[in-house]
């Protein structure tokens, strides 16, 4: 057979199909976002928010995220901590989610609150190799039952 | 204590270091003593950092609060199981971890080698002591693991979500199959520098690569496994960056797996099994770089460490060194034979192949996008969980179907009068599958779902029907049983039907991940003490809670009980929500219900004074097959990789063949 023409015709094809499948993909609606932090997200738009979690955010995160006025929380930049944006969530909150962990969330920036995604929020693991605590004490006496108040 | 520890790393620094020059040296002529020198410091290696380990365990259970990760990583009032695996809780330790698992399996290899591949040893011998002294450098320089601080009482504790069984064997386990992954690259690297490039070295690593392939993968497993029981989501895999690092080479490793088979066979893709060797190492490191260098925001840990740039240059090394080595050897790497025919078992390999790496190539792709983009366009965007949906349903379906496809296929051409005969048992069960499923089940609410169910149900009649043809073979042979002849296949043929059963693992994953990603049913709800809500025709009742506390944890516990659509009571479910002490972080502690069809798994979100519970109840179908395919699988590779008492018979070249021929080898 002439195998090197055929094989090489194939091996295109095969490119050919999986170049498509990806751009496909990417373009699907959802699929992509732009990773900013609170100094970027400058105009309305949809975002991948990254940042930290800033003082004042619910002792208890995860039952403010499942009433209707959601969790509401402030980030901040992680270089810059003069740039903070608020955000509004409902959904999952990871538990390791409180004031100093690196957070991310998707959602929707109308110039003055981000709107996050349901359970898009995710909390950057401190588990493993670094991270300390801007206020450790923020989910002091969690388990007792939910606080009203928020943590210093 | 801390001066023993880096004093030991030190040592073994200097003992891999040497062991490189001596390994290079027995190149010469009448080089031997040095080889046996060389080796002897790879074991030196392995016991140094085994010193180190254990001093690094010693300050761990003595609370040596003196050293930094005991301060930051363990507490006083730590179970010791868990204090024991601190160890990978750090970024020091886990490379340690690595370092340790590394130099223990490469003695292994060089100890199993003592007498075999003598020609080989001294670059094998080189190339690994590169790698072990790249680590040992680390760990000398760069992030040592006996770093001091002023010791305090007590120390701030393991992260919570770290305190669960299967995070104390998903590390150690995932990193056996990156480390494991090192020697088969060694060997290549060795035939590629000796010009020995006939089959040996793969004959010589390919129970190293099916050991790593599988470790890999049951590490993958257990992260998943953990993520269902720990993070309360009702999910275990969300495509991040971390679980696609050790995805991206155990797809490779898989490809590779394959690919040697048609090397073995048919003397074809010689460079291809290189380059497929150099990438499934090449990409372990990267996993490394990745979870170290900052560069990718993960749901995991991603410090931003100085490790990156040191773990970058190591791998463009690896990749430059590999592609030169390669591009000076094409000559010596010609196949012996073309492809025939593009229905043969060699190009269902090829597909097999070229679809892996290409999922490979666009979990890459979607992991480093948002690196890229920032790259391109100063944006940094990032792709979710949907791109990479879309691209592996597609590939993931076709590579179940070559699965099923791939052994009724003979080598070099299939006529069509055979593909007929092998083919119409198959699809005739797969019709008459599909329609049961379209019948009598909801598969086809879904349209992947009916579309991956039924090509199962392909899959599995073509396994099936392997065994069923061998069974009647051995039976009419005569003088041994059914269940007798079912072992004898077996026992006979151990590569071919340990790679059966493998086979058959991946059919109940496919089944349990699309059971339980399309026809999961979930709902949040609130729940005060003997209210009730039904789920998917489960109802869930809340019947009190309770509150305890000691000196590590406060918890408090719901008790829900769970009848079935019938009204009748199968189980109590226990969510409860944990406050560890010395770290002040709450933990979700999941309640789940497994049964054969489905998880019936309840997480705590909160509960009030008054005792109604915020929860969150999913009713996940299929998930225990997603596990159950885990011990498939690894029963399947213990039988392939199971050592042949006796004469080992050799790898007879392809011939015109039966597609039922007992002597091919299938994993």
């Amino acid at each position: 057979m002439k195998s090197r023409l055929r094989f090489i015709i194939a091996i295109g094809i095969a490119v050919a199909l999986g170049t498509w499948l990806i751009l496909t993909a990417l373009g699907a609606t959802g699929a992509t976002r732009q990773h900013v932090g609170p100094d970027k997200a400058k105009g309305p738009g949809d975002y991948r928010l990254n940042g930290i979690v800033v003082r004042g955010a619910p002792v208890d995160a995860a039952q403010a995220a499942a009433t209707a006025d959601g969790l509401r929380f402030t980030v901040r930049d992680k270089k810059n901590a003069a740039q903070t944006i608020t955000v509004v969530y409902h959904g999952q909150v990871p538990d390791a989610f409180k004031a100093g962990r690196e957070i991310t969330v998707d959602g929707r920036y109308d110039g003055k609150v981000f709107q996050g995604d349901r359970d898009s929020l995710v909390t950057l693991c401190p588990s493993k190799f670094s991270a300390t605590d801007e206020n450790p004490h923020i989910n002091e006496g969690m388990p007792e039952g939910p606080s009203p108040h928020a943590a210093e | 204590m801390s001066l023993v520890g880096r004093a030991l790393i030190l040592i073994a620094l200097a003992c891999a270091v040497y062991a490189i020059v001596a390994a290079l040296y027995a190149r010469r002529r009448g080089g031997e003593p040095w080889q046996r020198s060389a080796e002897r410091g790879v074991y030196a290696v392995f016991a140094s950092v085994t010193g180190a380990v254990i001093v690094f365990e010693t300050a761990l259970l003595g609370n040596d609060f003196s050293f930094a990760f005991v301060a930051e990583y363990s507490s006083r009032d730590l179970p010791l199981g868990y204090k024991l695996t601190s160890l990978w809780a750090s970024q020091a330790g886990s490379l340690l971890l690595w370092l340790w698992l590394f130099s223990g399996m490469a003695s292994l290899a060089v100890w199993l080698n003592r007498r075999r591949n003598r020609e080989l040893m001294p670059i094998v011998v080189a190339v690994l002591m590169s790698i072990g002294t790249f680590f040992a450098m680390l760990l000398t320089f760069v992030t040592s693991p006996f770093e001091t601080v002023i010791a305090e009482a007590d120390g701030k504790g393991l992260n919570p979500l770290l305190q669960n069984d299967y995070m104390v064997a998903h590390p150690p386990t995932l990193y056996v199959g990156y480390v494991g992954l090192s020697i088969p690259f060694a060997f290549a690297v060795a035939a590629l520098v000796t010009r020995r490039l006939d089959t040996g070295w793969i004959v010589s690593t390919r129970r190293w690569t099916v050991v790593s392939w599988l470790f890999l993968g049951f590490g993958i497993l257990l992260g998943a496994r953990w993520a269902y029981h720990e993070l309360g989501w009702g999910g275990y895999w969300f495509w991040d960056p971390v679980e696609n690092a050790a995805l991206m080479p155990w797809l490779v490793a898989t490809a590779f797996l394959h690919s040697i088979m048609v090397q073995e066979r048919r003397g074809m893709l010689k460079v291809w099994n290189m380059l497929l060797v150099g990438l499934s190492f090449t990409l372990a490191l990267f996993g490394t770089f990745l979870t170290r260098s900052g560069i990718i925001t993960s749901i995991h840990a991603f410090g931003e460490s100085t490790l990156g740039p040191f773990f970058l240059g190591f791998i463009l090394v690896i990749v430059v060194g590999t592609l030169v080595l390669l591009f000076t050897r094409l000559d010596d790497l010609k196949s012996a034979h073309t492809l025939e025919s593009y229905i043969s078992r060699e190009a269902v390999f090829l597909y097999n192949n070229l679809l892996l790496v290409g999922l490979a190539f666009a979990v890459f792709w979607g992991t480093m996008f948002p690196v890229l983009s920032e790259v391109a366009t100063g944006q940094r965007i990032t792709v979710g969980p949907p791109f990479f949906d879309q691209v592996a349903l597609p590939i993931g379906v076709a590579l179940l179907a070559l699965t099923g496809l791939g052994p009724l296929i003979p080598w070099r051409r299939a006529s069509r009068d055979r593909m007929v005969r092998a083919l119409t048992v198959p699809l005739a069960v797969t019709v008459a599958g599909g329609i049961a499923l379209l019948v009598f089940t909801d598969a086809w609410n879904s349209f992947w779902g009916g579309v991956v169910f039924t090509t199962c149900v392909f899959v599995t009649a073509c396994i099936a029907g392997e065994f069923v043809r061998g069974v009647k073979v051995r039976h009419a042979a005569g003088g041994v049983s059914w269940p007798g002849a079912l072992g004898s296949l077996i026992n006979r043929n151990r590569r071919r039907y340990g790679g059966y059963i493998v086979h058959l693992g991946v059919v109940v994953l496919f089944v349990g991940l699309t059971g339980s990603s399309a026809f999961t049913t979930a709902r949040d709800v609130n729940l005060a003490q003997g209210d009730s809500t039904t789920v998917a025709g489960y109802r869930f009742t809340s019947e009190s809670f309770s509150r305890t506390a000691n000196s590590h944890v406060r918890t408090v516990t719901l008790t829900m009980g769970v009848d079935d659509p019938s009204g009748k009571r199968i189980a109590t479910l226990t969510p409860a929500k944990n406050l560890y002490l010395a770290s002040l972080q709450p933990s979700t502690e999941v309640s789940l219900k497994s049964l054969p069809t489905r998880d019936l798994y309840v997480a705590l979100i909160g509960l009030d004074q008054r005792g109604t519970a915020q929860l969150s109840i999913y009713v996940n179908p299929l998930v225990s097959w997603i596990w159950f395919s885990g011990l498939l699988i690894v029963i399947g590779s213990v039988i392939a990789v199971w050592p042949v008492r006796g004469r080992v018979r050799p790898i007879t070249p392809a011939r015109d063949e039966k597609p039922t021929s007992v002597e091919t080898p299938t994993a």
